[in-house]
């Protein structure tokens, strides 16, 4: 349920990439989307449940569009949620994203920098669009 | 070269949904940090469904302690499914009782009452850690024991506890901890922090007098790459399974 | 003087704690010697890890177990500031 108890139009799943900053983007990114940008539309599911194989979160992803944010080329978010019948409207990596500010200072696996947080911004941004898009169709 | 004792392991269940799941990620990595660095190393939970059959060796080739953010266990019981039976399972809504609650999901909303729910999460890891370390005997070491196929994408840097003075090498516990508290509270690399580091590393670590010199040029110049590290998303970093 | 040992009460602050208050009986130094568990107050000191000590409100050491000759060198320097 997204924070009115409506279900959600998106569900949004980052990796647990615990480290290198590129986890921390992709989790608060998550945030960013379901506190702040999408809060009536988007929410998201633990990914540690998909891994044991929750019936109640395998129903969600399997009945809601997904959008996966993976820190890096494991893709764990992705593959988790597809191995569980997920719907995946779009699966984003963020270290592709993260390229395109080559030399800036992201801050750590625990705490972001100034231009952390702008790529966190960011990827919400691109998660918005999917929902927009969706929208249109 | 084969290390002599395996290192604890840690897995978080990093859970999303709450905030509980986010006081289990950030205690974990101020352990592997800070707290216990040279003793413990991680690995992505998700990794045993995601990655290869050498991550799923992780149980077995650590003694190794779970977080969980609440009763549901997924790091626990994930583990256990797929790697192997754990040590130590620690749950933060044991941990915490009540405290947890007013604490954020995300970090940008964190507060002091997050930091004190880290604090006490960690403290409860790290002597965890001091207890499975305590346990490990020299029979259960073996020549080549050294963990073998797992590999983490993100393989970050080694823990940068380690100080490099005139040729030596020297250990200080919890070293990328401290350079962070400077660095939040605004210290700028360079001759001038000199004087702020010395008097801050000499609290955790000893310092002879007739080291002071050697010890203000090792940390003045450990720290600017400290500060200059975070360009890569790397800053000071736990170790990673295979890394 | 006032010594305090900051920790949440594990192993190494117990041991610590036992160091120290052998340090006092052995300086013979008028100290009070008391434990910090509550985790508002060891944060209240800014430090990063425990177990702590503190004497007179001044953090000595931090995140180790100094052994006996230190804590009692650090009493000495105290006790003639």
């Amino acid at each position: 349920m997204d924070n009115n108890g409506q279900k959600p139009e998106l569900l949004v799943i980052p990796c647990s990439g615990i480290g290198k900053v590129h986890g921390l983007i992709s989790r608060e990114a998550v945030y960013q989307v379901t506190d702040k940008v999408l809060p009536d539309q988007a929410d998201t599911a633990c990914l540690a449940l998909l891994v044991t194989g929750d019936a109640a979160t395998r129903q969600k992803v399997q009945e809601t569009p997904c959008v996966t944010l993976d820190g890096c080329p494991k893709l764990c978010a992705y593959k988790n949620v597809e191995l569980s019948g997920g719907k995946i409207a779009k699966g984003i990596r963020v270290y592709d994203v993260m390229k395109r500010h080559r030399g800036a200072n992201f801050g750590s696996a625990t705490a972001l920098s100034a231009p952390g947080w702008a790529v966190v911004e960011e990827l919400a941004g691109e998660v918005a669009q999917v929902v927009k898009n969706q929208a249109t169709v | 070269m084969a290390e002599a004792v395996s290192k604890v392991g840690i897995i978080s269940c990093s859970g999303e949904e709450i905030p509980e799941g986010t006081i289990a990620r950030q205690a974990v990595r101020r352990v592997l940090e800070g707290l216990r660095p040279q003793q413990t190393v991680t690995l992505c939970l998700p990794l045993f469904l995601a990655g290869e059959v050498g991550e799923r060796r992780f149980a077995s080739e650590h003694p190794t302690i779970t977080v969980d953010g609440c009763d549901k266990l997924c790091a626990k019981r994930g583990t256990e499914k797929y790697s192997g039976k754990v040590s130590a399972s620690l749950v933060v809504t044991d941990i915490l009782g009540g405290r947890a609650r007013g604490c954020h999901r995300s970090t940008r909303d964190a507060d002091t009452a997050d930091e004190q729910a880290v604090w006490l999460v960690a403290e409860r890891v790290a002597a965890e850690v001091d207890h499975l370390s305590a346990q490990r005997t020299p029979a259960e070491t073996k020549e080549g024991s050294a963990p073998s196929g797992a590999r983490c994408s993100c393989g970050g840097p080694p823990p940068d506890g380690k100080l490099a003075m005139n040729g030596r090498s020297v250990t200080i516990n919890g070293l990328p901890l401290i350079f962070r508290h400077l660095q939040r509270k605004g210290l700028q690399p360079g001759n001038g922090c000199a004087a702020a580091l010395l008097e801050t590393v000499r609290v955790y670590h000893p310092i002879e007098p007739n080291e002071e010199a050697e010890y203000r040029d090792a940390l003045v110049a450990a720290y600017r790459t400290f500060c200059q590290r975070g360009s890569n998303g790397q800053g000071a970093g736990a170790t990673t399974h295979g890394s | 003087m006032l010594i305090q040992v900051l920790g949440t009460g594990c192993k190494r602050c117990k041991t610590l704690h036992e160091i120290v208050t052998k340090a006092v009986q052995e300086t013979r130094v008028d100290a009070q010697v008391e434990k910090v568990e509550d985790i508002q107050k060891i944060m209240a000191f800014e430090i990063l890890m425990t177990p702590a000590l503190a004497i007179n409100g001044e953090v000595k050491a931090a995140g180790r177990v100094p052994n006996i000759e230190e804590i009692k060198s650090m009493i000495s320097t105290a006790k003639a500031a």
